[in-house]
């Protein structure tokens, strides 16, 4: 009996071994195959969605715009009552929004529709792995963007991100870049009667605040801000093209001149610019501070303005300018920015043709006047953008800045290159380390994700 | 073969299959929770392992076998070990600190004092919260016109206001607080059950025999909490090692590498590296570590015993 019981045991302690086993090896295939061709169920579902009535749909859309949320609900609300089609306006705010799309991906998880939060490589991958729509047959309405901006999210041939599947996957809802905020009733407190041009002045600027006891400049380098704040100064050093090359390691990064753009951060440290607690300040603190008047400066985006608004709308002193170029700088100084908030629509979702026209009805001219007036935000359709009136001077200069972008600022082969120069602007601002010290490690982190590559 | 016996052996065997019968349906009665913990334990453990051999991005499905590149790699990162090194000053600080705090007000609240029921449902607030909430809450307290400075400048000592998170010098243990402050009431509460059960004839007679307050703190309570101490130590060594929470809310890592800690660095490399092989050979690595802690502490104890 004992015997009996013992090769009962083993049977049923192989048995769940073998059950784990085969569950485990035959996940990678199983996942191949969900993501790169669409599921029998899923293929019946996208031919019974397109022929069934549109008023049954209900389509779901992630988003991650805290100040919009209410705008994006009111829009939808109008297309319901213009099509039929219910739309669920979902918000996830705050930095984790790109990761949750990441995560979705991984389970085939994602809404019919969402904003894309992360760069064109990061879309990349989601691209590679077949869970977002290829666009073209949206190729009517393309004209109505700027082209520089379409192309954030549009894989050609020989794309520096290695994707294979070309066309475009992303739709501009608007456009921003990242330019200075400053507040004009501060400066003239401080004696200072406009913007500043060059770095230097921005430096006696920086002094002038500080002897009238005013707090000059906060930003959320604690985040991302910090690498896209080095951004202009990377142009203005080394030029677009050798800024390309370096990032691609064809050119050595420590000769590149990119030392000058990590001493302009000293600079900042050793006027004392920045506001206290700034090593690990994120931009919705720096943004409270800015509209509390607690600060002179903010580096901030063009959504910055609906920020403000939302937090005080009656707090309007204050105008924008684009980052002062240095006097040793070869080069135009050039300002992060293109698409603002990307619509992006699941490979998967039985409702291709709903979410289209949803996106279609976000990026058409009315629609578009819309969320600018009320979001003041910068509309991505050029004919709302032309037509637009009344605008307020820092919206206006933020308009003006879209000639400024920066349309290849490269990609480093890793990310990781990033998070050492965040880390390194965020010790340089509290005098904890040195340009020197950090273009160092950032040199030995691309030498090893180069390696990596490789 | 005796004849009369022929009916028992049939009964006999009619007995045995009906045992075995017995036994697979009893299988059946633990089928679902085994079934779950294949699903959402065992199973991740395994694609963990299997990831880690591989340069898996997260996404895409064509990832490549690397074998123990991830693992060297993890292992020659300095930046790792520095912050499995700010995760073992959490542990530390938390077993000295939390827990004795825990152990002194577990104390109090067990003896005879008014509103003692109050103290310990208020004790036991804290880590019913989210530790994201939590951690902005403190990230409020610590601003350089937060709560503290503010109390600091009300009571005349301006000169110890600092920029608790934003300075290096002080950023891990600003942190640390805030995790502590929300972790004293998980110890408490396990401590006090703990004192519940010493028999209360050992302090009577302790009492009879002359020893103090303190005397029986040290010859009864804390002997008694043996167990208890092992389980609480072994609980805060895991949740401090582990912290991510706290961490992400205040300091996101910064300045700098101040408070880099194994599961921000973790999900830095999966989600913001994208490096879904490597995070995975980091948590591995990291889970191994927590178990042989673990194992040390539980057989440490036990030789105690």
């Amino acid at each position: 009996m004992k015997q009996h019981n013992r090769v009962t045991w083993r049977v049923f302690i192989i048995s769940i071994i073998l059950l784990i086993g085969l569950t485990g090896c035959g996940g990678n295939s199983k996942d191949m195959t969900s993501n790169e061709k669409p599921t029998k169920e899923n293929t019946s579902q996208e031919n019974a969605s397109t022929t069934n009535d549109t008023k049954d749909v209900k389509l779901v859309f992630w988003h991650y715009l805290n100040d919009r949320h209410d705008l994006l609900k009111e829009m939808a609300a109008d297309f319901e009552q213009k099509t039929g089609i219910q739309v669920d306006i979902q918000l996830f705010g705050g930095d984790g929004f790109k990761q949750k799309i990441m995560a979705s991906a991984q389970n085939n998880a994602l809404p019919d529709v969402m904003t894309f939060a992360g760069g064109a490589g990061d879309l990349g991958q989601l691209v590679e792995s077949g869970n977002v729509m290829e666009l073209s047959d949206m190729k009517d309405i393309f004209g109505k963007f700027p082209s520089t901006i379409l192309k954030t999210f549009t894989y050609d041939e020989g794309n520096i991100f290695g994707v294979k599947k070309l066309g475009t996957y992303a739709l501009p809802m608007d456009t921003n870049n990242i330019q200075f905020v400053y507040n004009t009733k501060l400066f003239e407190k401080a004696g200072i009667t406009s913007a500043p041009t060059t770095w230097e002045e921005l430096l006696a600027d920086v002094d002038k605040l500080k002897a009238a006891g005013i707090v000059p400049f906060a930003t959320g380098i604690g985040s991302w801000v910090a690498g896209s704040l080095a951004a202009p100064y990377e142009i203005a050093y080394l030029g677009e093209e050798k800024l390309v090359n370096v990032k691609k390691g064809q050119e050595p990064l420590m000769d590149s001149g990119y030392l000058n753009v990590l001493k302009r951060f000293e600079d900042l440290y050793k006027h004392g610019a920045f506001a206290e607690g700034i090593a690990t300040m994120d931009l919705p603190t720096a943004e409270q501070m800015f509209v509390n008047e607690e600060v002179a400066m903010i580096y901030d985006g063009s959504w910055a303005i609906g920020v403000f608004n939302q937090m005080n709308p009656n707090f309007t002193q204050y105008d924008v300018f684009s980052p002062p170029k240095p006097a040793d700088a070869t080069h135009d100084v050039k300002i992060p920015g293109g698409i603002g908030v990307p619509l992006v629509i699941n490979q998967h979702t039985p409702n291709k043709e709903a979410a289209m026209q949803f996106v279609r009805f976000l990026v058409e001219k009315e629609q578009q006047q819309k969320y600018a007036s009320k979001s003041f935000n910068l509309p991505a359709n050029m004919e709302a953008a032309t037509s637009e009136g009344g605008m307020t001077p820092a919206l206006r200069n933020f308009s003006l800045g879209m000639n400024h972008i920066i349309e290849n600022g490269g990609t480093y082969p890793a990310p990781s290159v990033e998070t050492v120069l965040q880390k390194g602007i965020q010790l340089i601002a509290i005098g904890q380390s040195t340009p020197d010290q950090v273009l160092k490690e950032m040199d030995t982190e691309l030498q090893k994700a180069l390696k990596e590559k490789k | 073969m005796d004849a009369s016996s022929l009916p028992s052996t049939k009964g006999k065997s009619y007995g045995n299959r009906k045992k075995i019968i017995m036994r697979y349906f009893n299988l059946a009665y633990v089928l679902p929770a085994l079934l779950l913990f294949i699903l959402f334990s065992l199973l991740p453990i395994i694609r963990t392992v299997q990831y880690s051999f591989t340069n898996f991005n997260g996404v895409n499905s064509n990832y490549q076998f690397v074998g123990f590149k991830n693992y060297a790699a993890a292992i020659t990162d300095t930046r790792w070990w520095e912050a499995v090194g700010n995760g073992v000053i959490f542990a530390l600080l938390s077993l000295v600190f939390m827990n004795t705090i825990a152990l002194l007000l577990s104390v109090a609240a067990n003896s005879n004092i008014r509103g003692g029921k109050f103290y310990r449902v208020v004790f036991y607030i804290p880590p019913i919260l989210s530790g994201i909430v939590v951690g902005y809450i403190w990230k409020w307290i610590y601003e350089p016109k937060g709560l503290l400075n503010g109390v600091l400048r009300d009571i005349g000592l301006d000169q110890f206001t600092h920029v608790w998170l934003g300075s290096i010098d002080t950023a891990l243990y600003a942190v640390a607080v805030s995790s502590m402050w929300q972790g004293v009431g998980g110890s408490f509460i396990l401590f006090l059950a703990g004192l519940q059960g010493i028999p209360k004839d050992l302090y009577e007679a302790a009492s009879i025999d002359g020893a103090s307050r303190s005397q029986q703190l040290r010859y009864i309570t804390i002997p008694s909490l043996r167990k208890v101490y092992t389980l609480v130590n072994i609980l805060t060594i895991l949740g401090a090692l582990g912290i991510f929470n706290h961490v992400y809310a205040m300091t996101m890592g910064g300045p700098g590498y101040a408070t880099e800690v194994p599961a921000l660095r973790i999900y830095r490399e999966a989600f913001t590296n994208s490096n879904f092989g490597m995070a995975n050979a980091f948590s591995l690595i990291f889970g191994i570590m927590l178990f042989i802690l673990s194992l040390i502490q539980l057989k440490l104890s036990q030789k105690k015993d």
